[in-house]
């Protein structure tokens, strides 16, 4: 299926990375995917949550009652204060308020904004590295190959979590301090990604190492095509279904590992709070009896992580029957 | 199987110095290490003469070599923030840290791999069901919130655990413990059950994929064949078979463990190394975060070695093929 | 032992399969019983229903399984386990998998023999020894305490065989026994097994796909098609004169040493999968003598000389002159 279309000779043009990455979707959406999708009610559910949770994300300034950062709304009389459905609640705050009168509803929708953002560059960072890696380590072998590898195996010893706490630590001996809250976001998609690509690059590699020794990149290099583009057009492909696999599941972790480092202080800057934040925040008034501003926060975090998560196994289950 | 053990050994002082290197890195070249030991107003002279009392002006290999030698002898320099050694602030955090790591994984460990078993044997069963569903609930939530949520019903609203510290502790020489007061022991529950919790569910969720792999096998077909018993197909025969990829990735994840008590002690206030960490992050403290890395480092390749032998006592195939398998590279 | 009207039955979404059907046959003391078959015509399943292990959603919808007279394909899970192993031994194909890789030879067998036989740790161990003596295995006492993965493929199926033969079992189904092994340890494991049952009085149950097997161990054989029984009769009646047209075109599909045959011949297309057997008889799609009736009704067993055949050639009075060739 995946011989070479357009031709060692060249006179036909290849057929473009994009084609065939579409042709692969759509011969996806006829086949077990989409039905065993239209089977299984907890992943159409989990989907629907995901999608519901990414759209208001994104669409935050129009989704959300109010703009939480706009000082002119926020007013100090409303903090603090409950629920709209208990005594004291406040109709317009249909969560409630904090400390500073912002409503909870808004924070969150702002806050998913920033914990969705930081969560998909962070994997899109660890994809373009570990495919990179990947496909250098596949192609290039030897010492290249071991080096790689080895530090990939060193890295997947420790936990994501150390890493990323290591890499913020000394991006903070590194930049100047003013410097350092307006790169915060950056640094976290920096720290977060780079503790993920080995997932990604040992697939590839594998998937890389298999093509490499088939007859056409043989031809092709005969021919004095460079093999690496004609592997690049073959490989990526084939390893669309497990690196979108590896890219779920390591969305999930991405928003929880965030949600930590912001918990823990080290991560977004307090002025732009991530759900992580709020929760940290919220943490110093479960004591005063103000439970609703952590609580919310993590309710949402916890259902996004857990619709993701649902969504990464249920697409692993469709692409590898095998496992099940 | 002793040169096995000395090839590792071997392999663990690589690991160890290629950690220090990175150390020594983060020690040396983040940040001035002088402006961060002196105030503003020593002169040029002084510093001069600090920098040269200090060995920063030997070749970096010299230095690389000092630092090397003096993290075996366990001396980490001074605490930027606090001006203390490093030494004694980790001693006295540590205990606090094992403590807390040690138990969790015993909890998660005695209840994983139980619970492992039976959704293993029962895979289609109710019960089996539901553990596998809180399982993935475990899995999705991040270990904060558990604590909070923790802290929330039982230490503000049902008032019935203390929601931060270590409690009462009884010293013996540097370690100090919180096993033996009643108030170190209720202090300990709701931070162990946090830690616990996604390892718990790691390890119940391998022990099940093991065991419907083993049970697959031709040799528990012939094993129930011959008549055994349930007993002692599954507990004998089975179980033991998944033994092996269980210690891998519980030693593993003893490692993250003691990671990830970073968290929980930064959720329940619990004065151990952890929450040292997170605060030397905070305030770029260098010399500790160095000291903690290497520490940790330490912990892995120890924890790695222990597993290596666990892996001879449990298969014969190891033990007598003299660790063929073992490793080349 | 006895089969009658065995039918298994696996319930998938798409309707049920049915695996094995309306299957009997018995094997008495002694007896060496070969059961032939391409992959997939249910022989290894039946021998899997005998022993109680058919692995779900695969069960029994039909027939009995009769042991010495008494029926055991009804019987709870509990008292089922105490027949495998003490009366009824089994024998799996692959000898490398068989044997439980993290416990030595000395404890499986042990742990099997204080199973089925009020022994103590002294006596188990020395029943071990001879059990190991007995199927071959050169200076047991050393051996006894290694594990599987010191001894070679035609060794572990002489250990998987001792382990079989611990309780001194009435009955052995021995599964593809030699497949996974070396053609010249083939035949030393076939006639140690064919001397252990003889002296024993052990009756066997011996499923193949390998002719040359049936023919060197077998006393009869049943050959199987399609979740049927094609042919049963005695091994050299059926191997000379084979009377169904399926059991003809296998066994020229063999060499035989001392007959000149110009061609090996071979049977056109494939076995039907269980979801595509046709209507009357299942070999019909293949076979060289097809009639009319035989794409309608399904053939019976019926006695032909000393065997029984399933074929409607030998239909009615004349229907041995029409078989005739």
């Amino acid at each position: 299926m995946a011989e070479p279309r357009g031709g060692i000779g060249g006179e036909v043009p290849d057929l473009s990375l994009w084609d065939r990455t579409i042709d692969a979707l759509v011969r996806a959406r006829h086949s077990d995917i989409w039905y065993s999708f239209k089977r299984s009610p907890v992943t159409m559910v989990a989907a629907a949550v995901t999608a519901v949770i990414i759209l208001s994300a994104v669409f935050a300034p129009w989704v959300a009652p109010y703009n939480p950062f706009d000082l002119a709304t926020i007013d100090l009389m409303d903090a603090s204060l409950p629920p709209s459905w208990m005594a004291d609640g406040d109709p317009r705050f249909l969560l409630g308020t904090d400390d500073q009168g912002r409503g909870i509803l808004s924070t969150i929708i702002f806050g998913a904004r920033i914990s969705l953002g930081v969560g998909f560059a962070s994997v899109v960072f660890a994809l373009i590295v570990g495919v990179g890696l990947g496909l250098i380590s596949g192609y290039v072998g030897g010492t290249v190959d071991a080096v790689i590898m080895r530090v990939a195996d060193i890295q997947l010893s420790f936990p994501a979590i150390l890493l990323a706490l290591l890499v913020d630590g000394v991006a903070r001996g590194v930049l100047p301090r003013e410097a350092h809250d307006e790169l915060a976001i950056y640094v976290l998609v920096f720290s977060i990604g780079i503790s993920g690509w080995v997932q990604y690059a040992r697939t590839v590699r594998g998937s890389t190492l298999v093509e490499k020794n088939k007859e056409y990149v043989q031809a092709a290099r005969v021919i004095g095509r460079p093999a690496i583009l004609i592997i690049l057009r073959h490989v990526l492909p084939n390893v669309m279904g497990p690196v979108m696999v590896i890219a779920t599941i390591h969305l999930a972790l991405a928003i929880i590992t965030e949600a930590t480092l912001s918990f823990l202080g080290v991560g977004v800057s307090p002025t732009e709070p991530s759900l992580g934040t709020l929760i940290n925040v919220g943490q110093d008034y479960l004591f005063s009896g103000e439970w609703w501003i952590a609580l919310f926060p993590g309710a949402v975090l916890a259902i996004l992580v857990l619709a993701v998560n649902l969504l990464g196994d249920w697409l692993r289950d469709a692409l590898n029957p095998k496992l099940r | 199987m002793f040169a096995f053990i000395i090839r590792r050994l071997l392999q663990s002082v690589l690991v160890m110095l290629t950690v220090a290197l990175i150390a020594f890195a983060l020690f040396r070249f983040v940040g001035d290490p002088i402006n961060n030991l002196v105030g503003q107003d020593t002169t040029l002279q002084d510093r001069q003469q600090l920098r040269e009392t200090l060995g920063l002006n030997d070749s970096v290999v010299v230095q690389y070599w000092r630092y090397v030698v003096n993290t075996a002898k366990g001396d980490f320099g001074y605490s930027y923030m606090h001006r203390r050694p490093v030494k004694t602030m980790l001693l006295e955090r540590m205990p606090a840290t094992l403590e807390l790591s040690i138990i969790s994984i015993i909890l998660a460990l005695f209840i994983g791999v139980p619970m492992g078993v039976y959704t293993g044997l029962r895979r289609d069963g109710f019960l089996a069901k539901i553990f596998m569903s809180i399982s993935l609930i475990g899995i999705s939530l991040p270990t904060f919130l558990i604590g909070i949520m923790l802290i929330l019903v039982f230490g503000v609203m049902l008032r019935w655990l203390p929601t931060f510290g270590r409690g009462e502790v009884v010293a013996f020489g540097i370690w100090t413990t919180g096993l033996l007061t009643a108030s170190g022991l209720k202090a300990l529950i709701m931070p162990a059950i946090t830690l616990a919790l996604f390892q718990m569910t790691l390890i119940m969720r391998l022990v099940r994929s093991e065991m419907l792999e083993v049970l697959r096998t031709d040799y528990i077909k012939f094993a129930r064949a011959r008549g055994l018993s349930n007993r002692a197909v599954n507990f004998g025969h089975a179980l033991k078979n998944t033994l092996v990829p269980v210690i891998t990735i519980t030693g593993l994840q003893l490692g993250s463990v003691i990671a990830f008590a970073i968290i929980t002690e930064s959720v329940f206030q619990w004065p151990g190394m952890g929450r040292m960490f997170i605060e030397a992050v905070a305030d770029v403290d260098i010399p500790v975060m160095a000291a903690y890395l290497c520490l940790i480092a330490l912990f892995f390749v120890v924890i790695n070695l222990i597993v290596d032998l666990l892996y001879y006592a449990v298969d014969p195939r190891l033990r007598i093929d003299g660790g063929g398998s073992g490793g080349h590279g | 032992m006895s089969v009658r009207n065995l039918r298994i039955e696996f319930p998938t979404r798409r309707g049920t399969l049915v695996a094995v059907d309306d299957i009997s046959f018995d094997i008495s003391p002694g007896e060496i019983l070969g059961v032939v078959g391409e992959s997939g015509a249910g022989k290894s399943l039946t021998g899997a229903a005998i022993i109680g292990l058919l692995e779900p959603p695969g069960r029994i919808a039909q027939g009995e399984i009769l042991l010495e007279g008494r029926r055991i394909d009804n019987l709870p899970y509990e008292q089922l386990r105490r027949i495998r192993g003490r009366q009824i031994g089994a024998i799996f194909q692959d000898p490398l998998t068989s044997l439980n890789p993290l416990y030595s030879i000395s404890r499986q067998l042990v742990e099997t023999i204080q199973t089925h036989l009020p022994l103590n740790d002294r006596e188990a161990r020395t029943r071990a020894l001879a059990l190991l003596d007995e199927v071959g295995i050169p200076s047991a006492g050393e051996r006894i305490d290694h594990y599987p993965h010191q001894f070679s493929g035609g060794m572990r199926q002489r250990v998987v065989i001792a382990l079989a033969l611990c309780a001194e079992p009435r009955l052995i189904i021995a599964d593809e026994p030699t497949t996974a092994l070396d053609v010249s340890i083939q035949a030393q494991i076939i006639s140690l097994l064919k001397g252990l049952c003889h002296e024993h009085g052990t009756a066997v149950m011996l499923v193949t796909h390998d002719m040359g097997v049936i023919a060197e161990a077998a006393d009869r054989v049943a050959v199987m098609y399609s979740g049927r029984i094609a042919e049963i009769g005695p091994v050299q009646e059926v191997i000379r004169t084979a009377k169904h047209p399926y059991t003809h075109g296998l066994m020229g599909s063999i060499p035989l040493i001392g007959h000149h045959v110009k061609k090996l011949t071979q049977i056109d297309g494939a076995m039907p999968r269980l979801q595509e057997i046709p209507a009357g008889c299942p070999f019909n799609p293949r076979c060289e003598k097809v009639m009319d009736c035989c794409r309608v009704e399904r053939p019976n067993l019926q006695t032909v000389q000393k065997s029984r055949v399933a074929c409607h050639l030998f239909d009615g009075a004349d229907g041995e002159a029409r078989a005739g060739e």
